[in-house]
């Protein structure tokens, strides 16, 4: 899919009812936020290049991941545009794969000041949400 | 003290009308409005006021209805008014949702840390939290998010514009961490304690991230 365009919308799944239910109201707030954070250590947080594509392929991607992750179901996705996620020093690196050609890594920047939880609050507060389609 | 905390925003620019002098008849006046909100709105209803110039008898200007928020349109019924011109612009006067029911979803804090799998909210963070809650209300009613962390803290979201976010984590050690989020901007302070709080960080930050602020 070549190099990433500052427009271009990055989509996290999302697979906690709590956090989808908030992200509706808004996506400014701490539980948003969890989307975006990983466990201790990890740097980089998995999103899809879905912009303009038929999201029947994501969804399944979705369902079938919720499984893989005992989650409580697939319930959409959180859109941050590449040029919010790429600010604070953090970098978004293509990463596709045979299985997932769409998929792109933010790559975080942790500093003295700013850790994964100041990155997971600032990349919700810059998305919006996007419901699961039905298929 | 009230439940219920009230504030207010201009939304337009006064706008001269020139009101019919016949009694006999009034007119419609509609003021078109473009706001943004934001998703994370912290009010639950609103209602229109005008604000008008020179001042006049309300018995001149009534509510022709009292609209949501989230529509472009409002509209007055303007009456006879002999003296001319008038400038009108519209205020959205908000009612935030309670403290109370903020201070509810602290209640619950408990509930969330279960299903997520964490540590229970430590006594001294959701006090902490408590007493933070009800003094940024002051500053910013509206409803505030409540999170469970890791190591039994507890942090608060409170309402914003979208695009902005300002969250204030308090630890099982009584120290506290804020985080304002921006537009292409974030900053940071941390506390040992929540001694001399909300300072002005905590205040500038929650005027900088007020949904009606914009």
């Amino acid at each position: 899919m070549g190099e990433v365009r500052p427009d271009e919308g990055l989509w996290r799944s999302v697979f906690s009812g709590t956090q989808a239910n908030r992200a509706r109201r808004g996506t400014g707030n701490r539980t948003v936020a969890k989307a975006f954070q990983e466990r201790d250590g990890v740097t980089e947080l998995s999103v899809d290049r879905y912009d303009g594509l038929d999201l029947r392929e994501g969804v399944r991607k979705g369902d079938r991941d919720a499984v893989g992750r005992s989650a409580s179901g697939f319930y959409g996705w959180l859109v941050v545009p590449a040029s919010a996620a790429e600010a604070n020093g953090r970098r978004v690196v293509p990463s596709p794969t045979e299985e997932n050609p769409y998929h792109a890594d933010i790559v975080l920047a942790f500093t003295d000041r700013f850790g994964p939880k100041d990155h997971a609050l600032a990349l919700a507060t810059a998305s919006r949400w996007h419901e699961r389609p039905s298929l | 003290m009230s439940d219920h905390a009230y504030s207010a925003a201009e939304l337009t620019e006064p706008r001269a009308i020139r009101p019919p002098t016949d009694p006999a008849k009034a007119a419609d006046v509609a003021f078109d409005y473009d706001v943004d909100i934001g998703d994370n709105v912290p009010l639950r209803l609103s209602y229109y006021a005008v604000r008008v110039e020179p001042r006049i008898p309300s018995k001149w200007l009534r509510f022709h209805s009292r609209n949501l928020v989230r529509r472009k349109t409002a509209r007055w019924t303007v009456d006879a008014y002999p003296q001319g011109s008038l400038a009108l612009a519209a205020i959205v006067a908000t009612e935030a949702p309670t403290l109370a029911e903020s201070l509810a979803l602290l209640d619950r804090v408990g509930e969330l840390a279960l299903e997520e799998g964490l540590d229970a909210p430590h006594e001294v963070a959701s006090s902490t939290a408590r007493k933070l809650l009800s003094d940024m209300h002051r500053v910013l009613p509206g409803l505030y998010d409540v999170c469970p962390e890791e190591g039994g803290g507890v942090t608060l979201s409170a309402p914003s514009a979208r695009g902005t976010a300002f969250t204030v984590e308090c630890d099982a050690s009584g120290a506290v961490e804020c985080v304002v989020v921006l537009p292409a901007r974030m900053r940071k302070a941390t506390y040992s304690d929540a001694q001399d709080l909300p300072d002005g960080f905590i205040r500038e930050a929650l005027e900088a991230v007020s949904p009606l602020a914009r």
